[in-house]
């Protein structure tokens, strides 16, 4: 089920670290390959808090 | 019948009275063929057409492909289907778990049966206004599949999480209820009864 908040949380994440459009259109595939390898969030459904996806995105940035 | 000059190197900004118009910036997809269906973080729907090339960010989705013209959904929901093979994907707002004459799919697996012909051409895409207020699109491949873009309103039922994203979420910004990426510009659709085009250098300095 698709939660609005969840992509506003990446977009704003992405949007604090100054992405490119491009960045921020695949830091979404980025964070939910994150989420399929097994690395979950602390949230109940292994979503990731405002915090994780913020780190998520220092990674990404950084890669 | 008139004939139209649409400037894709201009923003433009537009309301639901003016679907003619957003309509107009849908043009570009019409003729593309389709690639990939992917799931996004979110569960966002992306839909991928025209010409491929590899993600330019890190090895974690390095070989992830992506197309030239990319749809999301930004959280609406959605339909995709064909007559002809008699199967259905439905996602929307407010349904987990099963439901009778269906089952629930893992976003690997909507991936995997989206059921899409490769290189089916788009034929239409066709913006229309829906309550309450938002403009939902509908775009036809020539395989007989269509994808139905049906916004919703936020979320109402945010699960009771940690403190912190209950003192963010007043905060964030609203999203589209649906956008176009192209190699000429974004165009998005909503929150609400309005679109806009940003043309790509605009677009890329987000």
């Amino acid at each position: 089920m698709a939660r609005k908040s969840d992509i506003r949380e990446l977009e704003t994440v992405a949007r604090e670290l100054g992405m490119t459009e491009d960045q921020r259109w695949e830091f979404g595939d980025y964070v939910e390959q994150t989420k399929r390898s097994g690395e979950r969030g602390s949230r109940s459904n292994g979503d990731f808090t405002y915090a994780e996806l913020q780190a998520l995105a220092q990674e990404f940035v950084g890669e | 019948m008139t004939t139209l000059l649409v400037d894709l190197g201009q923003p433009c900004h537009g309301t639901s009275g003016d679907l003619q118009g957003l309509r107009a910036y849908l043009v570009p997809l019409i003729g593309r063929p389709f690639r990939l269906v992917r799931m996004s973080y979110g569960d966002e729907l992306t839909m991928h057409f025209g010409d491929l090339r590899l993600a330019r960010s890190p090895k974690r989705i390095a070989d992830l492909e992506y197309g030239s013209f990319i749809l999301r959904a930004r959280g609406s929901d959605w339909r995709l289907g064909s007559s002809s093979t008699r199967k259905l994907l439905v996602h929307y707002l407010g349904h987990e778990g099963s439901m009778p004459g269906g089952r629930s799919l893992t976003n690997q697996e909507v991936e995997e049966l989206q059921g899409i012909t490769p290189e089916s051409r788009v034929v239409s895409a066709s913006p229309f206004l829906m309550p309450p207020g938002r403009i939902g699109l509908e775009v036809t491949l020539s395989d007989g599949n269509v994808l139905l873009l049906l916004p919703t309103v936020d979320d109402p039922t945010q699960p009771a999480c940690d403190d912190e994203h209950a003192a963010t979420a007043a905060s964030l910004p609203q999203i589209a209820d649906w956008e176009l990426l192209s190699p000429m510009g974004k165009l998005a659709a909503g929150p609400g009864p309005s679109w806009s085009y940003e043309p790509l250098s605009r677009a890329h300095c987000g």
